[in-house]
């Protein structure tokens, strides 16, 4: 038992030494949030959401982070990412959308001019 | 009593085994994610980030198999999720895309087609406007054109009552134009057959007539001098108008422009008691009533 409680306590030690600290993991993420600000996302229900779990993985990022949970912040600074970069696509393409339809109103305004 | 015993290990044993196989609920969240965009559209509009995506859950699910349901398991298995639907979200950007030059496409084709169907209707409004200026300047040559013809009618009817005048008095009244011939020169006494003198007279009447204005009628009125009975001078009067008539329709007055009436001896235009009056009593006259219906 005490050979385990050692083996772990070594084990999670080495780990630690092992592993750096995702500061570069941490500033894409932050980065990748502000892309996402930019893009319009907290205008865009789906990609509020999007946004807003990506903030709140951050947060948890920098909180192991100060634990010295060194892997465990870089595995959740990338989660932050990647909901920041999907809530950036989302709302690219409600902007996409929106275009869209204002492209087809056009046409169809002058299809009926020409009737 | 040691059967049901190693029953019941086993089957707690299998249990922590399968519970130790099953994957974390974001690894079968991130495979369900996967095929669905692998599924749809992304394949085509997004194969990259598909490619990017399966990867991602290939890592996972090594992972899974390497350390079982771990942290960084589940957050690699949550990533690849969000890769999965990232690409979706980028396939249906891209067809949005696609969509957007399209319409601007065919915006510009249709107004292309505007453009030039304008261009084909000022043309033919153009020509249309050169049309009815020709209309107008044809409507203006035609005016001019009918002015002169009835110029020219017109002096040829002043022309035909000129010669007329020379052969018979004709005279303004209130009643038309009168055209009065003397008897003698139309029948021998008490007969009604035109004298072959008369004919070349009438000829020129007949012209002079058809020389009037094509609205107008005639009336061909015989008169006598008061010798004899009234009665048989009624009747004389009646008989050479109608002769006078028919030879003027025979001549191309139409029959229905022209009638005939006698009035005996009831009209004297002179003195029937000298032998002069009563010649200029017997006459015909022809009164031209202009647009008498």
């Amino acid at each position: 038992m005490r050979v385990e409680l050692l083996l772990g306590i070594v084990c999670a030690a080495t780990a630690c030494a092992r592993f750096p600290p995702p500061n570069e993991t941490l500033a894409n993420s932050m980065a990748s949030i502000r892309g996402a600000e930019e893009a319009g996302a907290a205008q865009v229900p789906k990609a509020a959401l999007s946004l807003q779990l990506a903030r709140e993985q951050l947060d948890k990022a920098k909180a192991l982070l100060k634990d010295g949970e060194n892997e465990l912040a870089h595995s959740m600074a990338l989660r932050a990412i990647n909901d920041a970069e999907l809530a950036n696509a989302l709302a690219r393409e409600e902007k996409a959308r929106a275009e869209a339809k204002r492209a087809q109103r056009e046409v169809e305004a002058v299809a009926g001019d020409s009737k | 009593m040691n059967t049901p015993r190693i029953i019941v290990a086993s089957i707690v044993s299998s249990l922590t085994i399968a519970c130790a196989h099953a994957p974390p609920s974001e690894l079968v969240d991130a495979r369900a994610a996967y095929e669905r965009a692998a599924g749809g559209p992304a394949a085509t509009y997004a194969p990259a980030d598909l490619h990017v995506a399966k990867e991602s859950l290939t890592v996972a699910e090594q992972r899974f198999k390497d350390d079982g349901d771990g942290e960084l398991t589940r957050d690699q298995a949550y990533i690849a999720q969000r890769k999965a639907e990232y690409s979706e979200v980028l396939a249906r950007i891209a067809m949005l895309t696609k969509g957007i030059a399209e319409a601007a496409e065919q915006e510009a084709s249709l107004k292309e087609r505007n453009a030039a169907r304008t261009k084909e209707e000022l043309a033919r409004t153009k020509a249309a406007l050169a049309d009815s200026k020709t209309t107008a300047a044809n409507t203006a040559a035609e005016l001019e054109a009918e002015r002169k013809r009835r110029e020219e009618a017109e002096k040829r009817a002043a022309q035909a009552n000129a010669d007329l005048a020379r052969i018979a008095a004709i005279k303004q009244e209130e009643r038309g134009t009168v055209i009065t011939l003397s008897g003698a020169v139309l029948f021998s006494s008490n007969k009604y057959e035109l004298l072959p003198a008369a004919q070349a007279k009438l000829n020129q009447v007949a012209e002079a007539l058809l020389m009037n204005d094509p609205e107008s009628t005639f009336v061909v009125e015989g008169h006598t001098d008061s010798q004899g009975k009234a009665a048989l001078n009624q009747t004389l009067s009646e008989n050479r108008a109608k002769a006078v008539r028919d030879y003027l329709v025979s001549h191309g007055v139409a029959a229905d422009r022209i009638t005939a009436k006698g009035h005996g001896s009831s009209r004297p235009v002179a003195d029937n008691t000298s032998a002069e009056g009563r010649a200029d009593n017997r006459r015909v006259e022809i009164i031209i009533s202009p647009k008498k219906s």
